[in-house]
Order: structure tokens, then sequence, then C-alpha cells
């Protein structure tokens, strides 16, 4: 069959050169959209990957501002609680958690640590990390971010903040007054690990007095975070476990949010549907964000070129195949005379169509080896082309984002969300640029070859199966009197 | 002598528009071997279509084709066809992107037939046949119609089967050619004991052949 596949082969040089050239175009095409599918998922993967593992349960903010009407306040009375986080904390996916308090309070014993830019109370500070928690209505001198545990939080997991002595806070410490505080607060204070300092706070009329412990100091690495109101600046950030920032709020419930850390950043979706599912909590009301609206905008040109590759492929795979079937039919009439032969000789069915599979398999093979070498010249070229074309894209829509009414909306956005949002900008600033402005790396993986070798394959087989299919269903007789007419 | 092929009660029709045409109408006939056997008849009458009953090419409406005492349907029509027969058409129907010799070799290729001295004995025959070396290695259709005819018959002879059928095989021919083809025939039948049905229109033909059968209404008729 091999040998008889050859002859024909040779034999028909002009109808094997024209195959030969469609299938190189067929796969080079369908190389270049694969490759730029997954170049643009691994991008999508690392965009995912960059915004970490954490989704954040909260208030939303953006929501009840969006339901009130018109002049009407959000209400302050709805609170994300404990029994809501820990509806979730146990689902799949979720491999540790940590509940955040976030409230200020004042202190006769310390001083907070003065800055410059005090006097401007309501300016925003944009650089603050995205554990940094944003004070509640009573401002005090002190942020107080009661955590349940400081193992995750941003700021010192990407070394923003570094510990500089003792230890940070972690779930052995629950129920416990031990506090981290900033290097800059402890020696304006001449305070140091194994120290006892007070803080106060107002509950309905009531004063309340926390003593705190410090078993850790911290220093932000980050100048340009240091800086703001007292209560604004990071360096007056107090770090306390859970328990006592419900003592300070005066609720052993409410908290201010729950950041769940998952087993891998690519089942941030999958987690907030199931939690969606199996929870009872009221998402109109409540968010889970996964980072979503910041993912979305570094993804979203990728995520049209990645779906313009798979419709690019798919068009291209039916198109070369159609394309090829025509040619197959249109030459089969030739084949009709060879098919009746063999036949009439006692050639099975099969053998007849193998030996046709073997013949487009000799030139697909060679046409397949000569794409992996032109297909990364195709796919860089398409994928330039598109990058060029979606960047262009991303860039109006980056200008239509920078109008002012956007502004508006992202200030009544839950101060949490923008302010992780924004730190999450800061801190990713580099990674997020590689993917959207940087050359799409749409190298050939192995994965490609495979899926190009299976692409191939079925275009082939069904060029082949196709118009064969046509003629084996006639009788030998009729095939031969067909080709004698 | 011994039955080879039996056509029992065989008849054959076929959809023409609105209109059915019957060919063969329960046609019985046996053929034997060592003898050569000539259908005639007028176009249209059912030579061919006898002939590719006999040959498994098509199926029959109603009756059975045995060889050898078996239907051929149980043999299995493809089976039949590699193992059992060779058939030689007027078209010669060569495999074009093959020269002689491979055509007369895939052709033992295709029923299986192994022999360590393949391509000396398919040489052996189409020199027999009086194709030169050089000819078995031309490409196909740079030789005449007679040497393509010769390439068939090889091509049929080599398989070593019992029964041959040929339709119209000198169709294509001179006078010369016919001949020395025919002779061909007669001695596979009368030296190599094979059995050799060809469908032809020329009486000279016929009447060399031991019996002609005539295709009449539907019926074959012996003509002595």
């Amino acid at each position: 069959m091999i040998k008889n596949a050859l002859l024909s082969l040779k034999k028909n040089i002009g109808k094997t050169i024209l195959l030969f050239v469609i299938i190189v175009v067929i796969t080079n095409l369908v190389i270049a959209g694969l490759s730029i599918q997954s170049a643009t998922q691994k991008s999508m993967d690392q965009i995912r990957s960059s915004l970490g593992n954490d989704v954040t349960l909260s208030v939303n903010f953006r929501n009840m501002m969006k339901n009130r009407e018109p002049g009407e306040a959000v209400s302050n009375e709805i609170s994300l609680t404990t029994t809501m986080a820990d509806s979730l904390k146990d689902l799949k996916y979720v491999e540790n958690y940590n509940y955040q308090i976030s409230t200020s309070a004042n202190s006769d014993s310390i001083s907070a640590v003065e800055s410059e830019s005090d006097s401007s109370n309501n300016q925003q500070d944009t650089n603050k990390p995205n554990d940094q928690p944003e004070q509640e209505s009573n401002q005090g001198d002190f942020t107080i971010s009661a955590n349940t545990t400081m193992e995750y939080l941003d700021s010192f997991t990407n070394s923003n903040y570094t510990l500089t002595d003792g230890r940070l806070l972690t779930r052995d410490d629950a129920n416990t007054n031990n506090c981290v505080i900033e290097t800059n607060l402890a020696s304006d204070n001449d305070l140091s690990v194994g120290d006892t300092f007070t803080i106060t706070t107002t509950v309905n009329d009531e004063t309340v007095t926390q003593e705190l412990t410090i078993v850790g100091i911290y220093e932000i690495q980050s100048t340009n975070e240091i800086g703001g109101a007292h209560f604004n600046n990071p360096v007056n950030t107090i770090y306390t476990d859970l328990s006592v920032g419900q003592t300070l709020t005066g609720s052993s419930e409410n908290i201010t949010s729950a950041t769940y850390y998952l087993d891998d950043p690519e089942n941030a979706e999958a987690f907030v549907k199931l939690a969606k599912k199996k929870s009872d909590i009221d998402f109109d009301t409540f968010s889970l964000d996964a980072n979503d609206r910041l993912y979305q905008q570094n993804a979203s040109s990728l995520e049209s070129m990645q779906s313009f590759a798979k419709m690019f492929v798919w068009i291209v795979v039916i198109a070369g195949s159609a394309i090829l079937c025509l040619i197959l039919a249109l030459t089969i009439r030739n084949r009709y005379y060879e098919i009746g032969v063999l036949l009439s000789l006692g050639q099975s069915k099969v053998k007849i169509i193998a030996q046709q599979l073997i013949e487009i398999g000799l030139i697909a093979a060679i046409a397949f080896m000569i794409s992996l070498g032109t297909g990364q010249l195709t796919s860089h070229y398409m994928g330039n082309m598109l990058e060029s074309s979606t960047s262009s894209n991303v860039m109006q829509m980056d200008q239509k984002d920078d109008q002012p009414g956007d502004n508006q909306n992202q200030s009544n956005d839950n101060n949490q969300q923008k302010d992780n949002t924004q730190t999450k900008e800061n801190f990713l600033g580099n990674v997020m640029e590689g993917p959207s402005n940087q050359e799409l790396d749409v190298s050939i993986t192995g994965e490609n070859v495979i899926q190009l070798a299976g692409v191939t394959a079925a275009i082939c087989i069904v060029s082949i199966v196709v118009p064969a299919a046509y003629v084996l269903r006639l009788t030998p007789r009729q095939i031969l009197s067909r080709k004698e007419g | 002598m011994e039955k080879l092929l039996e056509l029992e009660n065989v008849s054959y029709s076929y959809q023409d528009g609105k209109e059915r045409n019957q060919i063969l109408d329960h046609a019985s006939y046996s053929f034997e071997k060592g003898k050569i056997y000539a259908v005639v008849g007028a176009s249209g009458s059912g030579k061919t279509t006898t002939l590719s009953l006999a040959s498994g090419l098509d199926k029959p409406s109603e009756g059975k084709v045995l060889f050898k005492g078996k239907d051929i349907q149980e043999i299995g029509l493809n089976k039949y066809r590699r193992e059992d027969i060779s058939i030689v058409f007027q078209s010669y129907n060569l495999i074009y992107y093959m020269n002689a010799l491979e055509n007369v070799m895939s052709a033992l290729e295709i029923a299986g037939i192994k022999r360590k001295d393949k391509k000396e004995y398919c040489l052996s025959i189409l020199e027999q046949l009086g194709l030169s070396k050089d000819e078995c290695k031309r490409d196909i259709r740079q030789l005449s119609g007679g040497q393509q005819q010769r390439v068939a018959i090889a091509r049929a002879i080599a398989r070593e089967v019992d029964l041959i059928l040929c339709d119209e095989p000198t169709g294509n021919l001179d006078e010369k050619n016919s001949l020395d083809i025919m002779n061909t025939f007669l001695d596979l039948a009368h030296i190599h004991h094979k059995c050799v049905i060809l469908v032809t229109h020329s009486p000279t033909l016929a009447k060399m052949c031991d019996v002609s059968l005539r295709i009449k209404e539907g019926k074959i008729e012996a003509k002595l």
C-alpha cells in the first residue's frame, strides 16, 4: 500500500504539489491560531496568578450605591458577619482564610506619627496596600487592622512591609492582646517588642480601653506609601488579633471583610461560582471579589484575541477541510478508474481508503514538519498584527475609562475594594504591563504540535473519507461503468 | 467435465426512470473447466450484465451464482474476486501510475499470493505474451492498445485462478492483435484447463470458442 501510495504521488505530481501547498497553508494558519490561543491563555493565567489567589468577601457598596434612591444615604447597618464568612471557609479550593475588622482608635499612652499632609485630612491616599484597612466613620489617630492571622496579608507576603523585630500574628494569637506596629511608630514612642500600651475608642457612647502588647515591629519598604493623615498614614496602623477588633467595635459578630486564599489562582472563578451556589449570602448586598475588575481590565484584550484565535482556527479547519474535500472530490473522478480496478481485483474498500489516507498522510507529514518551522513566523506575524489592533482598541477603551464619570463611580466603590484594586495595580504594575504591552509569547509549544497533528489528521481523514465514501457506496460495476461513461 | 460456475435462476433488472428494465429473467447456465465460452447478443441484451454477475461485480436481483457449488455471496464478493477469478476488460483497466510489471505484481499482492520470485514470474508471463523487458517497465500509457491488453491478460494469468472472465477483450484491438489474444485464451482453456468466458461482438471470435451463448429475452441459450 505504501509503495502504491508513493507511486501514485509520484505519477500525480501536479496534484501532489497542489495538495501540499494547500496543507502547508492550512497547517500554518492552524498553528498560528493555536499558538496565539495558548499564548493568550498563558498570559491570562499569568495575570490571574499575578492577581493572587485571594478572594474577598465584603459589603458591596458599589451595588448599594447603585440601588439607592437619589439623595438617600447608604445604610451603615449592613455588615458582614462571621457566620456568613464561616459558611465559605470550608468550601472546596479554600486553603486558608483571614477575617478582618478595620477600625480606628486613639491612645493616651502613645502618639501617632505626624506627617506634613496631616493638614489635608480629606486627601485620598491611593498608595495604601490592599490589606491596609480603610477607616470607618469614627476616625481616630490610629488605624486598627484586626486579623485572624497576618500570615497571608499582601503587604507582608509581597515584602512591601518587612518584619524587623519579633514576629507576625498568627492563629495562635487568637483572643490575645498581642499587636504588631510600624517601626516609626515604635521609635517615636520609644517602644520595642514586649512593651505594652493602651488604645481607646468609643462604642455606643462608652469608652472602651484595650491594652496591647507588642510582639512584632515591621518596616514599610515603599516610601511612597508613607504619608497622609494620621489615620491614613500606614505607619500608624496597628495590627491586632480579630478579638481586639471585636472589642473595639463592640460586636463579636460583625467583621469588615473575609479573605479566602485558594489552592490555585485559576480556581478563583470556580470558587466564586461554588460560593454563590452553596451559601445563603445575598450577593446583591455582599460581593465576592477575585480582583475581577483588574483581571478584566488587563485580560479583556487577551480574551478577545483568544476568542478570535479560536474562531480563526475553526474557520481554517472547516474551510481547509472543505477546500481539500472539494479538490479531492474533483480529482476523485480520476480515481474512479483506479478504485474500480482495485475493487475488480478484490481489493477491500478499507485498503483502498487506507492507501488514499497514506498518500495524503505523507503529504501532510511533510507539510506538518515544514509548518513547525514556518508556523513560528506566521504566528509571530499574526500575533503582532492582532496585538497592534487590540492594543489600539484597548487605548481607545482606556481613554473612555479616564473620563470623569468613571472616577465618580470609582469613588462610590467599596472603599476596601477600591483600595485593594489600587494597591494591586501599583504592586502589579510591571506584571500587568507584560501581557498587554509586550510582545505576545507565541512560541510553538509541545501541546500546539500535538493539537496541530490532531487537526491535520482530522482534516486529512475528513477530506479522504467523505469523497471516498461517496464513491465506495457504489458497486464495482457502477464505478467502472461511470468511469467508462 | 467439472462444473466451475453456475448461474441458477438468475434475474437482474434495473430502474430507468419510471420503467423497470428486466435484463436477465431466471437465466441458468453451467460453465465447465477447460472450455472457452463466448457470450454474444445484441447491444443491451445483457452480455456485460451476465459477466458482471458472474464476476461478482454486481448482485443478481434473484437467483444465485455458484462457484464450485458455493454461492459467491456466501464466499464474499470481494474475496471471490480476489482469490477465485480474474477479469479482463475491454478498456484494459490497468492502474495508470504503475508500469506493466507493477500492474501484474500488484494483482498478486492484492490476491495475497506470496512468491519469492514474484518479479521474475510476472516478467516471464509478460514476456510470454510478447512484451519486452523495456516495455514491461515503461509508463503504461506509452504502450499500445494491444500491449496494454496483454498486460491485462498477464495480470489475469498471473493470479493462477480457474475462471477468467473477459468483457470484449479484443474490442479495441486490430484483427491481428485480436487473433493473438484469442489464441492466448484458447491456450488458457485447452492447455491450462481454465474456464474462460468472454463477451464478444465478433462472430469470428465466437466461432473459435467451444460454446457460444446468446442472451435472448433474459435467457441464456447455447448455440452449438
